[in-house]
């Protein structure tokens, strides 16, 4: 099928046909060809049985136009060698087409076909294995090329339709999570009130979120985590190995980069970057559980939510592989956030620090008993931040060593300009 | 030139006989049909190309009775002559 066969195809199929040798066979087929030549220069018309007529045809001279210039041009009158092919060989060719006779129609047909240009023909080629295997398989139809342009058709329709069907159920979606996120965290504050259900770790959550705002959503999507827990157990377990191990792997992280850090500035963007990271990786999954746990929420009523709730945070309490982890995240976290902000206390110090020159001395200061170095910083600038520049100005060694009757210069400050 | 003809001047181009060259020309006939039917595409250089090709399903209308007719597709065998037999008979 669709095979592009040439001379020498020919030569050894007809040398395996017709028990001859391939030399014979080769002879034979080039001088078969070269013989309809030699006859159509010779008398112009060369008839085969089965095959058809070779004929040479003569063109008249007729009148054009040069596309590109516009000047009327004249073809002129020539030969052209054309071939007819015999009835055998057309009714064979044509034999997946040959139960179709033409049908007369009324008036208002117009099929869609009959616009194409009919001289398409490398189009046509293309489209014909493919006809053929139409046709055959349903050989009741008869306009294949309609039944072509239908198919055609149908998946555009197929496609535009998800499009526009789409929009709505994103925003319901996202609509469903939102009234679930004000839903779920009214009801675990309520679920900590009530003595009944107990759970060790979201009494910790909740206690410690007014305590650190900046945390604030951290705690609150595990809690969520935690509920999610009884509607997605399997896929929840997955993602809080995925998840914890990620954690454990940003502290690590942190704890190297403490260890050997250069400026703290750089250190604490760093921390910043790693807990934007750890959190938009814990909403990942959120994303997929909330959907499910929303389409619960939403069918259910609100006075049915409580119950709900609070069934859901028990079997949490039963299913202890899963109720630890999200437990240790918590802390994971805790840590974290205390991190970053002590690292950005000591971030504004060094930055502070940098601002002020020694101009001078401000004063002499004898270290009495229970005195250090911030205190004395405070004492005198009134921000405890600025005692580096006391060790330096005194040319401390060791600045931890402050031992009492110790005499120190306090330098004056001056802001750098 | 005519079958007859043809095959005569066959027999002597190639040293056998009338018969053999017959049976040959039907043999080798045979053959191009077969690939036709199989959509496969002849190309024979010096020669042309011997092909097949669909014709689409197009609406005809007798000019005498005003009827019309839709005639079906059909597949046509074709044949392309090379350049050089193309211009040997321009």
């Amino acid at each position: 099928m669709d095979a592009k066969l040439n001379q020498s195809d020919l030569i050894s199929l007809l040398a395996k046909g017709s028990n001859i040798s391939v030399a014979k066979a080769e002879l034979f087929t080039k001088s078969f060809f070269d013989l309809i030549i030699e006859g159509l220069e010779q008398d112009g018309i060369v008839k085969i049985n089965g095959l058809g007529t070779f004929k040479v045809m003569d063109v008249a001279s007729r009148g054009s136009v040069n596309v590109n210039t516009g000047e009327k041009i004249e073809i002129k009158g020539h030969k052209k060698l054309t071939f007819i092919p015999a009835d055998a060989l057309k009714d064979d060719v044509n034999q997946p087409f040959a139960m179709f006779e033409p049908v007369e129609v009324d008036e208002t047909y117009q099929p869609d076909s009959v616009n194409e240009p009919e001289s398409e023909d490398s189009a046509e080629q293309v489209e014909l294995s493919d006809a053929i295997v139409e046709i055959v398989e349903s050989p009741t139809e008869v306009p294949a090329e309609m039944n072509g342009t239908e198919a055609v058709e149908s998946p555009a329709e197929d496609a535009e339709q998800p499009v526009t069907s789409e929009e709505p159920v994103a925003e319901e979606v996202a609509a469903e999570v939102e009234t679930n996120d004000e839903e779920v965290v009214p009801t675990t504050e309520e679920n900590n009130g009530q003595p009944v259900v107990e759970t060790e770790s979201e009494p910790v959550a909740v206690q410690e979120r007014p305590a650190e705002p900046v945390i604030v959503r951290v705690p609150q999507k595990k809690t969520q985590h935690e509920q999610k827990a009884s509607s997605a157990k399997k896929k929840k377990s997955k993602w809080n190995i995925a998840v914890s191990v990620i954690l454990g792997f940003a502290v690590g992280f942190i704890l190297v980069n403490r260890m050997s850090r250069n400026s703290v500035a750089d250190d604490a963007t760093q921390c910043v970057d790693t807990l934007q990271v750890i959190a938009a990786t814990a909403n990942e999954p959120e994303v997929i559980v909330d959907d499910i746990h929303a389409t619960d929420t939403i069918l259910e009523t609100p006075a049915a939510v409580l119950p709900a709730e609070t069934d859901i945070v028990v079997e949490t309490v039963d299913d202890n592989a899963v109720a630890d982890e999200p437990a240790v995240e918590e802390a994971y976290t805790f840590v974290l956030v205390d991190e970053l902000a002590a690292i950005n206390l000591k971030n504004i110090t060094v930055a502070d620090t940098t601002c002020y020159v020694a101009d001078g001395n401000l004063a002499e200061h004898t270290v009495t008993s229970d005195e250090t170095l911030t205190r004395i910083a405070r004492q005198y600038y009134g921000d405890k931040r600025l005692w580096p520049y006391i060790v330096k100005y005194n040319n401390m060694d060791r600045p931890n060593d402050l031992c009492r009757g110790m005499k120190l210069v306090i330098p004056r400050l001056v802001p750098r300009k | 030139m005519n079958n007859k003809e043809f095959i005569t001047k066959l027999a002597k181009k190639c040293g056998i006989s009338v018969t053999d060259a017959s049976t040959n020309v039907d043999a080798l006939v045979g053959l191009m049909t077969g690939c036709l039917k199989e959509n496969d595409q002849l190309n024979i250089s010096g020669f042309g190309i011997l092909e097949v090709k669909m014709r689409n399903e197009r609406l005809s209308v007798n000019p005498k009775t005003g009827q019309r007719f839709l005639v079906p597709p059909k597949i046509v065998p074709a044949f392309k002559p090379s350049n050089k037999l193309k211009d040997k008979f321009k």
